[in-house]
């Protein structure tokens, strides 16, 4: 019999409140959790506006060593699987641990950590050979971003495939759709999955105001996320975490889970172009979606909702509104389609796990999320973006698209199965 | 439907090139020696094995060199080489080609640089490439670009099984629908002091300053591993694929399997290793007698080894020969795994298992081969590998006459 | 004491050093960035460069121009000499 993979838990670290709850609860009510900085002092830069976590890892469970040996993003990671292992009702009782998978996505690791501690081994950047002596302890696991999965891996004691995916800002997408490949190919019953990132750091800020991706609308935090909109100017940096648990269906159902959605098909494909341009026709991105769709085996027409990329470039919003249409055809002016990092900015590798865990929401709640700050569509982003105000909908086949650097684009077909 | 490699590229510190690569392994030559890229005095560890000579503008369009790290550079190198080895048309349908190169720490180096200009002089210092540069995937996706293949692009971050894993990944996608990818792993560690200062707390980097005794595996006198830098990518494809253009197939990917110990664990006891062993051989439908050759993980710690050695023993109880040709010139990171796979097709072609350099006697109850190459009927060989990260990879190779 | 002005030669030495391709004053002064295959990273870089270079911020446009022309013209036309003539 054909194995399945099913959602039957997710966990969610995401700014504007910690836990699935508060998540949904500001993406349906529109809010967004955009502000200036509060990170590091941005003074000087470019874009200082960001959507930032409230967390407080004591309070959420951490004990003093976690919080020494993890970098924010694996704090992140570590509270959004605890929850998304409460929300599945314990499935690893039973399951031995070589059958348990870790597949977990960051595009930049630990970057907050190897910024501040090089600051203080270089003394100021003054030192090319820094001085071995003065690094602090874990910089190891913050050199490696294996460490998010094998973090993870402790906590819930898997001992069978465990992999960090880094496909940037796919990342998180990517690492759900090879979590559900895992266990369709029979080499895990049980995988954690998902995607963490923590890149609210002088670098990672200063590398994309150096291109000119990010958002410079510092004095109007709450509205500078703008997806589709005339008006917007770059993407808001984020940061957070999201974990599904994804399991053999067959299993799931015998242990009497709540199954929440099926992981039905996965694609990915290389724009082949540039590491950071779009043609602006989406020929490459319309090809994942149409390969996943195929790969879950539902036509185009069968597709509910659409969460976008939307990273509110101009570039990126006209792409991905082509690429819509080149793969759904007519059906795209009849399918909402969505961009939640008007509210949650975009948190790299993060994100497109985040955005799985909104799209199982809006699957449980019959509520599709809004496109904040979209008052003025731009006239070449001609679909319904569903502005400003969530829309109660019944949605059973779900598509979550993401689009990175590297030209990676990726497609992620959420069902209730056949 | 059987995955096989047909095309092989290699970087590593015997310089540019498989046939280099295969030379030094045979001879069992060192290519361990001080770290030339900065100034080592202040730092325990003062001995690697970085790529002789490298110049990026022999290989690469000056617009990549400006672009993108060292780690990059080796990848996108083996890469055209295993493209050309495979003979293949990748224009004919660009969706049909994927890529994987797995990486570690990503561009150190180059990160390393934008990062003292950000603390020296501000956020505008910072250069428009750092976004592209230094984060992990930018192999994967300036390799997709140069060669313009548009398939299944991933990147797996396990550390040294990297490659493993990405052999056994493009399996997986291959079984979809895909019909080639371009595999690989690659590392350019020793260019940052920062990256070798963030690694001494493991304790596991040799401090030996002889490059004859610094890493040798499975003796009295190891003490832990020489870094390296470099890297190796595979072009693989069905077999049926394969065999339909009349490719000259170089090895069969004939089972893998992964498992996990624990972060930074280094798989105390050899549980997971054996596991990961069982697995692979599982699921290639071999057993102990079909097997010709391991190529180890070859650690180089005490405890490490002895855990390997172990897990060996339990998975050979007839014996098999053990070899470990990376003590010649180091452990690089991502680029370990894909070096050893690259040993290990070249190994089953020639029908030669090169020695272990370095180590002067094989240990009690370990036929690790040492001092000089052993010729011999070569028909299926297990590779393992261990990552920093806590993972543990095995993959089963077969020589395409014996799959 | 920093220089005002960008020279074309200048340019050519920058669309080596911050994009990787190599060319000549002629071409330089004759094609757009994109037929020197020079992409909008590499513009990004050069713009910074010369910004670094003569101490004052160029329009927030630069990065656009389209040729090297057009870019050296944009520096010129902020250059202190050229806003006293105004």
């Amino acid at each position: 019999m054909k194995r399945e993979a099913v959602v039957t838990g997710i966990g969610v670290v995401a700014p504007g409140g910690i836990g699935a709850a508060a998540f949904w609860d500001l993406l349906t009510a529109g809010r967004t959790a955009t502000r200036g900085i509060t990170l590091f002092d941005p003074a000087g830069y470019r874009s200082r506006i960001a959507a930032e976590v409230d967390f407080d890892p004591a309070a959420h469970g951490l004990d003093d060593h976690q919080v020494a040996r993890m970098d924010r993003y694996v704090q992140f990671a570590a509270v959004a699987v605890a929850e998304a292992l409460a929300d599945s009702a314990a499935p690893l009782a039973g399951v031995a641990p070589w059958r348990v998978g870790v597949s977990m996505g960051t595009a930049v690791g630990a970057t907050t950590r190897l910024d501040r501690e090089y600051t203080a081994v270089s003394r100021g950047g003054a030192d090319w050979v820094v001085d071995p002596a003065r690094t602090a302890p874990h910089l190891n696991l913050a050199l490696m971003p294996s460490t998010l999965s094998g973090e993870v891996a402790d906590l819930v004691g898997a001992r069978g495939p465990v992999r960090t995916v880094s496909t940037g800002c796919t990342s998180g997408l990517d690492a759900v759709g090879y979590a559900a490949q895992a266990i369709e190919d029979d080499l895990a019953d049980v995988v954690v999955a998902g995607a963490a990132e923590s890149p609210i750091a002088p670098i990672a800020m200063a590398c994309f105001d150096a291109i000119k991706a990010t958002s410079n609308s510092n004095d109007d935090p709450a509205r500078a996320s703008r997806p589709f909109d005339r008006d917007r100017n770059g993407f808001v940096m984020g940061e957070g975490a999201a974990v599904l648990v994804l399991e053999e269906a067959s299993a799931a159902r015998r242990r009497g889970a709540r199954v929440r959605c099926r992981v039905a098909g996965f694609a990915n494909h290389g724009n082949a172009f540039h590491m950071t341009g779009l043609r602006r026709e989406g020929v490459e991105m319309a090809r994942a979606i149409t390969t996943a769709l195929d790969r879950a085996r539902r036509p185009a027409t069968d597709v509910d909702y659409v969460n976008a990329h939307g990273s509110g470039t101009v570039q990126n919003d006209r792409h991905e509104t082509d690429a819509v249409k080149r793969s759904l055809g007519e059906h795209a002016r009849r399918v909402p389609m969505t961009s939640i990092k008007s509210m949650v900015g975009h948190s790299l590798g993060a994100i497109g796990s985040i955005e799985l865990a909104a799209c199982v929401l809006a699957m449980d709640t019959g509520v599709v999320p809004p496109t904040a700050n979209l008052s003025t569509p731009d006239p070449e982003c001609d679909l319904d973006y569903v502005p400003m105000t969530a829309r109660e909908r019944r949605t059973d086949v779900v598509l979550s698209v993401g689009s990175g650097f590297g030209g990676f684009q990726s497609a992620v077909v959420l069902d209730r199965g056949e | 439907m059987d995955t096989v490699i047909t095309g092989l590229g290699a970087v590593s510190p015997a310089g540019v090139g498989t046939a280099a690569y295969w030379a030094a392994l045979v001879e069992g030559r060192t290519l361990i020696a001080p770290i030339p890229h900065f100034d080592t005095a202040g730092f325990p560890v003062r001995l690697g094995g970085t790529v002789p000579g490298f110049d990026p503008h022999e290989h690469l369009d000056g617009r990549y060199v400006v672009q993108t790290d060292a780690f990059s550079w080796f990848a996108m190198v083996a890469a055209a080489e295993a493209l050309r080895d495979s003979g293949a048309d990748t224009a004919a349908d660009p969706y049909s080609t994927g890529v994987l190169v797995c990486s570690g720490a990503g561009g150190v180096e180059f990160g390393q640089r934008e990062l003292a200009a950000l603390c020296r002089s501000g956020p505008d210092h910072v250069g428009p490439y750092q976004s592209i540069a230094w984060f992990y995937a930018a192999s994967t996706g300036q390799v997709s670009i140069s060669n313009g293949l548009k398939g299944m692009c991933g990147v797996l971050v396990t550390e040294e099984p990297g490659m493993l894993d990405a052999l056994g990944q493009s399996g997986q996608e291959l079984r979809r629908g895909t019909s080639a990818m371009l595999v690989g792993g690659s590392e350019a560690p020793l260019g940052s002091p920062f990256s070798l200062a963030c690694q001494l707390e493991t304790g596991l980097l040799s401090t030996g300053e002889d490059p004859g005794t610094a890493y040798v595996p499975f003796s009295e006198e190891a003490r832990g591993y020489v870094p390296a830098e470099g890297g190796a990518v595979a072009f693989v494809e069905g077999s049926s694929d394969a065999r339909a253009r009349g490719a000259r197939v170089r090895a069969v990917v004939a089972g893998h399997a992964s498992t996990f110990s624990g972060v930074g664990s280094m798989d105390p006891g050899g549980e997971g290793l054996l596991n990961a062993a069982l697995g692979a051989m599982a699921r290639a439908g071999v057993g102990p007698d079909d097997v010709d050759v391991v190529f180890a993980d070859a650690m180089g710690t005490p405890k490490a080894d002895a855990d390997e050695a172990a897990a060996i023993r339990r998975l050979f109880p007839r014996g098999v020969a053990v070899t470990a040709p990376k003590t010649g010139f180091g452990r690089a990171y991502a680029g370990a795994g894909a070096l050893d796979v690259a040993a290990a097709v070249l190994s089953l072609e020639h029908q030669v298992v090169p020695p272990t350099p370095h180590v002067s006697d094989p240990p009690v109850g370990l036929d690790l081969v040492v001092r000089v190459a052993r010729p011999t009927p070569l028909r299926t060989a297990l590779v393992l590998s261990r990552g920093a990260g806590g993972g543990n990879s095995a993959i089963v190779l077969k020589h395409p006459d014996h799959a | 004491m920093s220089q005002s002005t960008i020279t074309i030669e200048e340019l050519v030495e920058l669309i080596s050093t911050c994009a990787g391709i190599r060319t000549d004053a002629a071409s330089a002064a004759a094609r757009t960035f994109e037929e020197l295959g020079v992409d909008s990273l590499g513009v990004l870089g050069i713009v910074a460069e010369i910004e670094r270079r003569i101490g004052r911020k160029l329009p927030g446009d630069a990065d656009m121009s389209p040729s090297p022309a057009a870019l050296v013209a944009l520096v010129d036309e902020g250059a202190p000499a050229s806003l006293e003539r105004l």
